[in-house]
């Protein structure tokens, strides 16, 4: 079967898709790069100011302290999002009993919005009635008790277990799908190869989904670069910027501090930020490398 | 001959549309005058945790009665959200018909919007005796920019100091009359587990600051305070360092540990109406989140006056803190406009300025008290404070909404302790000073 020939009239039917993308992602791109070299109110002609905004970002504590945070929350989200999505997949692969049931439940709260989600949570948090306090209490461990969204140390931490949690499920299934697509033969022969689960995991499971892991990664680090609503809901950015990111600071830069050309360069720096890791993951050699087939792999993939 | 028949037809026909068209228009006159209108309104008076949402909705309700025509369409933003949504709607040129805002200040970007034109002058609505007469000067002082009227006066504020009798009279402590009775009370109250102060330290609030402005303000004067803020003032002056020490030894760890995740109604109900916490200091607008079971207890007294400080009287921070607006476009539509204009009118009228009251929202109307029988002793006591107290304006009125956005989160750290006095200064100093 040869290559597919190129048709012209075949730009017709992508024409929809092309222009719906052209308008509410292009554009707005070329826009918010423009008036990120703009000083802007909202109301007033943007007066064009260089790369000042750009400057006055890297002298903003607040913004560089927020990068920190979310490269904290993209490690934490590859490993534990992705991690034990990965590894629950691994387990629920093989169909054990309830696996229809465990399978509901993992992925349960990706279902539930992200609102009703921070107003759960921010009821357990709560310091007096919260459940996570008196869970703390009952099992003797009350001197851990805090205000877990009030606190500068915590708070931070507090807001993005909730996503980190909810999306388990969500990477769960995605896996669960990359996993059903192994062959069965290939855990067999390493069963009778006397490979423990440790070793299937890590010499089956793990280089046969090395493509949906690299997706799943790119999916958890963007994410984490860009959640707006959880901080939003749950903190505010506060207590006093101790749980700002960009985004939740390009949103009081723009629509509270009515700054939005600086919000413009903040949102800019995020999508650089976002497609630096998409490239730097999607082109990464030792990636690329785990990918290729070791030199001790049969025909089928599994490692020998 | 035929072309006379020609001729005479079309003249007949030339007077029959001719005739027809003056008809439809008087017609479409008459219809006009009751098409459909539907007003926007963008507002945060109503919506859970508004204390003004059902007089709110019944004055809409009875408006909509009175004008069949006229549907009242809501957009309805709780609290400082109200603030984004109308920048948004002016920066998208959709500027609501009417909308509640704050004062026609910069500190709410009401320069920008008075600039851009959008914005309805309501000059010739305030100067109609009904409505003109029912506020003082001050209020329309407020409500002038550049010799217009921008906004009807709509709701007043003030900044009550509320004590809860009770919590003292069992802690065996006096009531903070003086400065050292506050000092002392503080440190006594925490010593026993009770929470000095009721305050909510969400930026989004805007609240944190009230015991900072007091503090300034007695110790400086309202003016070199508000200087202060707009920049033209140090805060590296040794006075001033030490206005920010004395604020600071009263403030300290001195309000709820989850303060920052409790808007000032939670924060209130937790904390102030189960007698938790000893005192407020907020905006009179959260008078009625007071339990009205509890509300005996509490009692308005003076901010005390701070011992060597410029102010030696009992100041209370005031002003005009919602007024009604109107769109220029809407103003100039000649079906809209007159409907806008009665709107207005309606919703800021006696009666509806005597409903509020009668939900302890203090109101700017000359003579306008709310009912005993449906506020409170407490509400009461406030509207006469208020009405008496020398005003000073609020310090808030010198910053710029940018700066707003550092200064809550900062005076939030203070409350925990993060600063001296000396670092405190320096953190204003390079966020205020030019």
């Amino acid at each position: 079967m040869g290559a597919m020939k190129f048709r012209p009239r075949l730009l017709f039917f992508i024409a929809p898709a092309a222009t719906l993308y052209t308008i509410f992602f292009v554009y707005p791109l070329i826009l918010t790069f423009l008036r990120s070299f703009t000083t802007w109110d909202g109301i007033s002609a943007p007066v064009f100011n260089g790369i000042a905004n750009y400057i006055e970002m890297f002298h903003d504590s607040v913004f560089l302290t927020g990068i920190v945070r979310i490269l904290i929350w993209a490690a934490l989200a590859v490993v534990i999002k992705v991690g034990l999505g990965l590894v629950f997949a691994a387990m629920l692969r093989g169909r054990i009993r309830g696996y229809k049931f465990f399978t509901s439940v993992f992925f349960f709260p990706v279902v539930i919005s992200s609102s009703a989600m921070c107003l759960v949570f921010s009821l357990m948090y709560d310091k007096d009635i919260g459940i996570i306090n008196q869970f703390l209490d009952g099992i003797g461990l009350g001197f851990l008790q805090q205000s877990w969204l009030s606190n500068p140390n915590t708070a931070f931490f507090a807001a993005i277990a909730v996503p980190i949690y909810q999306d388990i499920g969500f990477f769960l299934i995605i896996f669960l799908a990359a996993l059903q697509g192994i062959p069965n033969e290939l855990y067999e022969s390493a069963w009778i190869d006397g490979a423990n689960s440790i070793q299937v995991f890590l010499r089956v499971t793990l280089p046969l989904s090395l493509g949906t892991l690299r997706v799943c990664v790119i999916l958890a680090v963007t994410s984490a670069f860009k959640t707006f609503d959880y901080i939003f809901l749950l903190t505010g950015g506060g207590p006093a910027n101790s749980s700002q990111v960009p985004a939740t600071w390009m949103y009081q830069q723009t629509f509270q501090a009515f700054r939005y050309g600086y919000g413009d360069a903040i949102a800019m720096l995020i999508f650089v930020l976002s497609f630096a890791v998409s490239g730097l993951v999607m082109g990464s050699r030792s990636m690329g490398n785990l990918r290729q087939r070791p030199k001790r792999m049969d025909a089928e993939g599994a490692t020998l | 001959m035929r072309t006379k028949r020609i001729f005479t037809a079309a003249v007949a026909v030339v007077t029959v549309i001719t005739m027809a068209a003056g008809c439809s228009s008087s017609n479409s006159s008459a219809k006009n005058s009751s098409a459909p209108i539907t007003l926007n309104f963008a507002t945060n008076l109503i919506g859970s945790g508004a204390s003004t949402s059902a007089v709110s909705e019944q004055l809409i309700k009875e408006f909509e009665a009175k004008y069949p025509n006229v549907h009242i369409e809501l957009q309805t933003a709780a609290g400082t959200a109200l603030q984004s949504l109308i920048q948004l709607s002016f920066s998208s040129d959709n500027v609501p018909d009417v909308f509640n805002f704050w004062r026609p200040q910069p500190a709410f970007n009401m320069d920008k919007y008075i600039a851009s034109g959008k914005l309805g002058d309501l000059s010739s609505l305030a100067a109609e005796p009904s409505v003109k007469d029912l506020f003082d000067q001050s209020a329309w002082t407020t409500a002038t920019v550049d010799g217009k009227v921008w906004g009807i006066p709509l709701e007043s504020f003030s900044v009550p100091f509320i004590v809860n009798t009770k919590v003292f009279a069992e802690a065996g402590l006096p009531l903070p009359t003086t400065w050292d009775t506050l000092v002392s009370d503080v440190a006594a109250l925490k010593a026993k587990g009770i929470i000095p102060w009721m305050v909510s330290q969400m930026p989004a609030e805007q609240s944190n600051e009230r015991l900072l402005d007091y503090v300034l303000d007695r110790e400086l004067g309202n003016q070199k305070a508000l200087d202060l803020y707009a920049g033209k003032v140090s805060f590296k002056s040794p006075e001033v360092e030490k206005a920010l020490a004395d604020y600071l030894s009263i403030s300290v760890n001195a309000g709820p540990s989850d303060a920052s995740a409790l808007t000032n109604n939670a924060a209130i109900a937790k904390y102030f109406n189960t007698g938790q916490a000893a005192m407020m200091l907020t905006n009179s607008g959260y008078l009625p989140a007071i339990d009205k079971a509890v509300a005996s207890d509490m009692k308005v007294i003076p901010f005390p006056t701070i011992p060597g400080g410029a102010q030696t009287t009992a100041n209370m921070e005031k002003d005009l803190t919602a007024l009604m607006y109107a769109s220029a476009k809407g103003l100039a539509d000649p079906n809209k406009g007159p409907v806008i204009k009665d709107f207005l009118k309606f919703f800021t009228s006696h009666e509806a300025q005597t409903l509020l009251a009668n939900q302890s929202i203090l109101v700017p109307a000359i003579g306008v008290k709310g009912d005993p029988a449906s506020t409170s002793t407490l509400f009461v006591d406030v509207q006469a404070q208020s009405a008496a107290a020398p005003g000073d304006k609020w310090l808030g009125n010198a910053r710029t909404p940018s700066q707003q956005q550092v200064f809550y989160p900062l005076v939030a750290q203070a409350w925990t302790g993060a600063f001296t006095a000396t670092q405190f200064a320096d953190q204003l100093e390079s966020m205020f000073h030019k």
